[in-house]
């Protein structure tokens, strides 16, 4: 197998920044725009989509040769729904606060576009190694800009963070940055979602255009410079 | 597609099918009992909200073999409290009732002496819950005047529930 | 007559005021990417609309006459979603066999419908939330009729903002964000649609 060294890491290290799932392929939009109210909320998430996703497409990968060709999706969306029913009756077990938070988003991981996507775009054309690291990029890529989302949304919602109300065997601790009564707490309604995601994606798309422009004026400038040069040889002749 | 190929898909799906409702089916007899532990805990810890940290539970009755037994569309179990040299100190109601919106299940605490002490909520499957939790629940929370509380608040469907179920442990309480 | 009053405040109440996109938050992946024409918008509103009321009519009765008595609820979850992938098919092959042309603009989204939360969603907190057969019709009418109006205004206002002089970032997806949460916060002026009824 015709591998260069660095596949594996470029392999993890795409979920994260380059193809992150939710700034730059916009999919799996609804769960971050609904659970991203608190911090705790927003890791609980991450952590269990990254375990579904792992097992998913560990095992999408496994099976990949036996499962013949048209009934490869409602193959995949059954492998993962038992997943994400496992997942569901082991956090209403262990972790109930965080079961009554998430609430019906649990469940709604079987229809997260990335989910699917992941297993009939790599998982079903790679070996186990290689979905084993794709997923994990992609987990924490999401988890990632899940935490991003919410860091802002609780912060300017209720002016600080409360640590230990999810998870508990955290003792409880709340951190409060911007005075009471000076936070806005329109972030902490649906239309703060919307804004705070919009204003990502814009400083996102702002960074990315002035890299362009820089890059654009760059080679201006080498152009520029090669037909001083060009010139100047021509005329010292 | 000729038979052979329709042969081994079926087998295919029917084998992950029958893998997956074992592996759910493991699951859930792993977790079932820890699951019904929590919902215990879930209701010691609704009593000590209401009724300070130093009660316990006495004993635990359906409302039809307690002293308090009749005809009540909303209760279910009657938890009689004690504190910890086991003097009575009030009795505790589950109750449960569902109206268009969704179901509610709550603990409504009475005190020895008749008088009502607070609530505590245990499931809110309502669809606008976290209204009824602000607006409604907080008020009428160690409120002994919760009959002034309004209950057009914003979820009033819920909140009306509410009322209408401490109103009946109030009935069952004065018999 | 009480009860149809409360049928129809329940369908109003899941339509405006707690709208399934701008407060929910579930059908945001199709509201996002199908409504930069109008035409196209309409047309996946009413194939979700068809697919949410039929997958209600076949999920409730499932999960409390088959799931229920058999002890075997928390299968309801794969149920589900087999039933909706289904649907999706035989809807599919429907639009395609009476209007080609339907079929022909829906393109690929309408096998996005089975990963649209919104189906998922609404047939899942039915019987999470523990609703009577007419209360899950009511919630599931009001709330394909919420998506629907939902994202035919959104496309409206989308068609002109191609045109409108965003500033460079901004372009695309971030100023629809921004117009969905003015939207958002224009619903939440409902609240007191009912006076203090709801």
């Amino acid at each position: 197998m015709k591998r260069n060294k660095g596949y594996t890491k470029a392999n993890f290290l795409k979920g994260i920044l380059i193809e992150n799932p939710l700034f730059v392929s916009i999919l799996g939009t609804c769960p971050a725009l609904a659970t991203t109210k608190s911090i705790e909320a927003a890791i609980g998430m991450g952590l269990l989509f990254t375990f579904v996703l792992i097992c998913s497409n560990i095992l999408v990968s496994l099976l990949r040769k036996l499962i013949p060709e048209e009934v490869r999706t409602p193959a995949y969306i059954v492998i993962i729904a038992t997943f994400v029913t496992i997942v569901k009756m082991l956090t209403q077990a262990f972790l109930p606060e965080l079961y009554s938070t998430l609430g019906v988003f649990i469940s709604l991981i079987v229809v997260n576009c990335i989910v699917l996507g992941r297993a009939e775009a790599y998982a079903s054309k790679n070996n186990v190694f290689d979905s084993l690291i794709d997923a994990l990029g992609m987990g924490l890529g999401y988890m990632v800009a899940l935490f991003t989302m919410a860091f802002f949304r609780e912060l300017l919602g209720t002016g600080g963070f409360t640590f230990g109300k999810i998870f508990t065997f955290i003792p409880t601790y709340k951190l409060q940055i911007i005075p009471k009564g000076y936070e806005i707490k329109l972030f902490q309604n649906p239309a703060g979602a919307f804004i705070v995601f919009g204003l990502i994606l814009a400083t996102i798309a702002c960074i990315k255009n002035r890299k362009e422009a820089y890059k654009a004026y760059l080679d201006k400038q080498e152009k520029i410079r090669k037909a001083q040069e060009a010139k100047n040889v021509g005329g010292n002749k | 597609m000729d038979k052979k190929h329709l042969i081994i898909t079926s087998i295919t799906l029917g084998v992950i099918a029958a893998s997956s409702a074992l592996l759910i089916g493991v699951t859930n007899l792993i977790t079932k009992d820890k699951i019904s532990q929590n919902e215990k805990e879930k209701i010691v810890s609704g009593i000590k909200a209401i009724f300070g940290n130093e009660s316990k539970i006495k004993e635990e009755s359906p409302i039809n073999e307690s002293i308090f037994a009749g005809e009540y569309k909303y209760i279910n179990y009657v938890y009689t409290i004690s504190d910890n040299s086991d003097v009575l100190i009030g009795y505790a109601f589950k109750t449960s009732g569902s109206n268009n919106f969704g179901k509610i299940t709550m603990l409504v605490g009475y005190t020895s002496t008749k008088i009502y002490k607070s609530v505590y909520m245990i499931s809110d499957e309502q669809t606008f819950a976290s209204t009824l939790e602000d607006e409604y629940v907080t008020k009428i929370t160690d409120n002994p005047d919760y009959q002034d509380v309004d209950v057009h608040c914003g979820a009033t469907y819920g909140a009306t529930l509410v009322k209408e179920m401490i109103d009946e442990v109030k009935g069952a309480v004065n018999k | 007559m009480n009860i149809f009053i409360s049928f129809i405040l329940a369908i109003l109440s899941s339509m405006l005021i707690d709208n399934v996109v701008l407060s929910r938050f579930y059908g945001i992946c199709p509201f996002l990417g199908v409504s930069k024409k109008v035409n196209s918008s309409f047309g996946m509103g009413l194939a979700v609309t068809f697919v949410i009321i039929l997958a209600t009519l076949i999920c409730w009765p499932l999960y409390n006459y088959v799931l229920l008595p058999a002890g075997i609820q928390y299968l309801d979850t794969v149920a589900y979603i087999l039933v909706i992938a289904s649907l999706v098919q035989l809807v599919g092959l429907f639009i395609k066999k009476f209007s080609p042309s339907l079929y022909k603009s829906l393109g690929i989204y309408l096998p996005l419908i089975t990963t649209n939360c919104a189906v998922l969603g609404v047939a899942q907190s039915n019987t999470d939330q523990g609703l009577t057969f007419l209360n899950s019709i009511a919630n599931a009418v009001g709330t394909s009729l919420g998506f629907l109006l939902i994202i035919v205004v959104f496309s409206t206002i989308r068609v002109r903002l191609e045109s409108a002089n965003t500033p460079k970032a901004f372009k695309g997806l971030p100023i629809a964000l921004i117009t969905a949460a003015i939207m958002a916060i224009a619903l939440m002026g409902l609240q007191g649609l009912f006076q203090g009824l709801i």
